[in-house]
């Protein structure tokens, strides 16, 4: 699982379960890939994604030091090397084992070979 | 079939010299490929390859007939249905092999009716090798040849041939013993007595319960006199009024009975009955596969190839009444709903039975096969991908193998699927997935820009759980933001698919005791039948099927379905290739 594909799950789906994110995120096991930095995409990319959900990623992986705590107010205007860094976080990084807690019950979502289990019933088990 | 006007042969033209040998050169090239066993002989023998005269051709056996026969009266064909365009004759000597060769080599005889390609006929020391196996036969099917001696099979014969209850039946004779059998349910009752069981069918009996065929004493005997040519319907013996096995045995004549599988009717396993021979329809046989005779004069042997003429044949069929509905382990062939179980569902709790077992668990099993045959993709999903900003969010819903998260189209795609198997294999081609459930979906409210969902609503067995699961969908994407749905529709006219199916049967013939409208069906024709049935994928390499539920759509359907959504607006509603390909908004 990428870290982009975190930032837009949630476990809104779960009964009694009001907004449900951002996902809390262990993280045992993870690879780096090598993905083409591409300035343009990653920008468009950015203006899709939540900050608050993307910083609990990168501490998951205590990479937070690459990324600046607060938003910063215009993607473009950061340097290629500043955008680098928010590639290879929500890009490269592929956790292979982990879990997925809903923030609000607790729940534990595993993540094996790469794919989050998000199946209700198996939550519920 | 190959048809050229402006080749158009004469029909009694010979053709002789060089042109005839290339012609010998190749239909002698044809036989190698297909029977490298079979030797040709520069010699004269009793056995004649004849090249252009197979059914492939356009020849018939009427045909064949009518043009061996008059040379030699007693000469044999051995024919095959399809991938050959040649038969064999085996001629009863050497010297009329000669004549009939004389006559009709390089010939194109008289008696064509539709074919215009001459004889060429060559000698062959031997014919085919029988084959070992058939190719199939429908499991737990028992053929005992030879059950009883030629003394026995007379005695009986002569008892239902003198019988003054012989009733004429629209293609046969029929007697009844122990109970009548009712041909408008095709089942019997115990109140219905026919005249008892007569001690030469007891001692048959005795002899079946000895050798361990069947435990109880069957109560319904049917004798039946076919006359060379008639036959019987394709059928199943109904599950509920009858126990398994069913016996059957053969006297006077070889037959070809045809098994047809229930899930699949392009798959018919001809299966030869010989005189004296016992067959016993149990297990998967019985209650899976249909079985029937063909209304013709001759039977094409299955191991041999070789045509047999029909004679007149008697059969008799022993059956035990069931006196409590089937319950057999084929329960989405069975005459009844077995309990709830094989019903449209009607609640949620048996709706998602349904799913788990006849949508989850057979994607989990037939994932790898899955990947291997869907790569196409609809043209209107194309289009409506295509029609999404670049740098957009799409969901797929029920992704599969991933074929619509793979290209680069400049979207952040993210897939989710219930099945883990296919959730694997997306994953292993480096998309972006999540195991779930298309009713809960894992995302934030108003997270994405678009979402598809191709071929996963038809698997959603109430119309409230469909409802539920465009909602979902909804809640995802953004105010504004356009889905993509698409469905099997109840109408394949169009379809590839349909064009697939284009050698099974057109009309299914069902003989059911119980009310089918509420009830699951196995789709085995062309067209559905009902909107809720169970749709077999067979993986034709080891022979497996699998049942997957659907709920085909009506026209209109997806119009009133989404019309009931809160906040939904539908778009457009396109039909491709029997689908439909249902485009709706947020509001």
């Amino acid at each position: 699982m990428k870290l982009f594909v975190h930032n837009f799950m949630s476990s809104r789906f779960l009964k009694n379960v009001t907004v449900g994110y951002p996902l809390e995120l262990t993280v045992k096991q993870f690879v780096e890939k090598d993905i083409e930095f591409d300035r343009e995409n990653t920008i468009v990319m950015l203006d899709k994604i939540q900050y608050e959900a993307l910083l609990v990623a990168a501490a998951a992986i205590n990479q937070s030091d690459r990324i600046p705590a607060e938003k910063p107010s215009k993607w473009d205007e950061l340097s290629d090397d500043q955008l680098r860094q928010f590639h290879h976080l929500l890009m490269n990084i592929d956790v292979i084992d982990g879990e997925l807690v809903c923030p609000e019950t607790k729940t534990v979502f595993p993540i094996k070979d790469g794919i989050p289990n998000m199946l209700k019933v198996d939550a519920e088990k | 079939m190959y048809f050229n006007e402006e080749k158009n042969k004469a029909i009694g033209m010979r053709f002789e010299g060089g042109k005839l040998a290339k012609k010998v050169h190749k239909s002698v090239e044809q036989l190698k490929r297909h029977d490298p066993d079979v030797q040709v002989s520069s010699e004269p023998t009793r056995f004649l390859l004849v090249s252009n005269s197979s059914i492939l051709c356009g020849v018939s056996l009427e045909e064949l007939e009518a043009i061996f026969l008059p040379l030699d009266k007693s000469a044999e064909f051995i024919v095959y249905p399809n991938k050959r365009s040649y038969s064999f004759v085996q001629c009863s000597s050497v010297e009329t092999a000669v004549e009939v060769r004389n006559e009709l080599h390089g010939l194109i005889p008289l008696a064509l009716k539709s074919s215009h390609q001459p004889f060429i006929i060559s000698y062959v020391k031997n014919l085919p090798d029988a084959k070992k196996c058939e190719t199939y036969r429908p499991a737990d099917l028992g053929i005992f040849e030879d059950y009883i001696s030629t003394d026995f099979e007379k005695e009986l014969a002569d008892m239902l041939a003198s019988h003054p209850s012989v009733k004429s039946l629209k293609h046969r004779a029929v007697v009844h013993f122990g109970h009548v059998f009712d041909y408008s349910t095709n089942s019997a009752s115990e109140w219905k007595e026919a005249e008892p069981i007569p001690p030469i069918i007891e001692t048959l009996i005795d002899r079946l319960i000895c050798d361990k065929y069947i435990t109880e004493r069957p109560d319904q005997i049917t004798a039946n006199v076919y006359e060379r040519g008639h036959g019987i319907p394709s059928h199943y013996d109904t599950h509920s009024a009858f126990e398994d096995p069913i016996v059957s045995l053969s006297l006077l004549s070889d037959v070809v009975m045809e098994f047809k599988d229930g899930a699949n009717s392009a798959r018919i396993a001809p299966v030869l009955l010989k005189a004296r021979s016992l067959c016993l329809i149990r297990g998967e046989s019985r209650y899976r596969w249909k079985h029937g005779i063909v209304n013709r004069k001759y039977d094409v042997d299955p191991r041999t190839n070789r045509v047999v003429p029909r004679q007149t044949r008697v059969s008799l069929t022993l059956r035990k009444i069931r006196r409590k509905p089937c319950e057999c382990q084929w329960k989405e062939f069975c005459d009844w709903d077995r309990e709830g179980e094989m019903s449209v569902p009607s609640n949620e709790n048996l709706a998602l039975k349904l799913e788990n077992s006849y949508v989850s668990d057979v994607y989990e099993n037939i994932a790898s096969h899955f990947d291997e045959t869907r790569h196409s993709s609809w043209k209107a999903v194309k289009e409506f991908i295509n029609s999404i900003p670049r740098g957009s969010v799409m969901y797929d819903v029920g992704c599969g193998n991933g074929k619509y998260l793979i290209p680069k189209d400049g979207l952040l795609k993210i897939g989710c699927d219930m099945c883990q198997g296919l959730c694997e294999i997306a994953s292993r081609k480096d998309c972006s997935v999540a195991r779930c459930d298309a009713l809960f979906l894992p995302f934030r409210d108003e997270s994405a820009d678009a979402a598809i969902s191709i071929a996963v609503l038809h698997h959603i067995a109430t119309f409230e759980r469909r409802k539920r699961m465009i909602s979902e969908m909804l809640r995802v994407v953004k105010r504004g933001s356009k889905i993509c749905l698409t469905v099997w529709s109840m109408d394949q006219s169009q379809s590839e698919y349909s064009k697939m199916r284009e050698n099974k049967d057109d009309i299914v013939q069902e003989n059911n005791i119980v009310d089918t409208v509420n009830r699951l069906k196995v789709h085995d024709g062309k067209d559905f039948e009902q909107q809720d049935v169970l749709v077999p994928w067979t993986i034709d390499k080891k022979s497996e099927t699998f049942l997957r539920y659907y709920h085909v759509f009506r026209e209109g359907e997806a119009e009133i379905l989404i019309g009931s959504v809160e906040n939904c607006e539908l778009v457009s509603v396109e039909k491709e290739q029997g689908n439909y390909i249902i485009i709706a908004k947020k509001m």
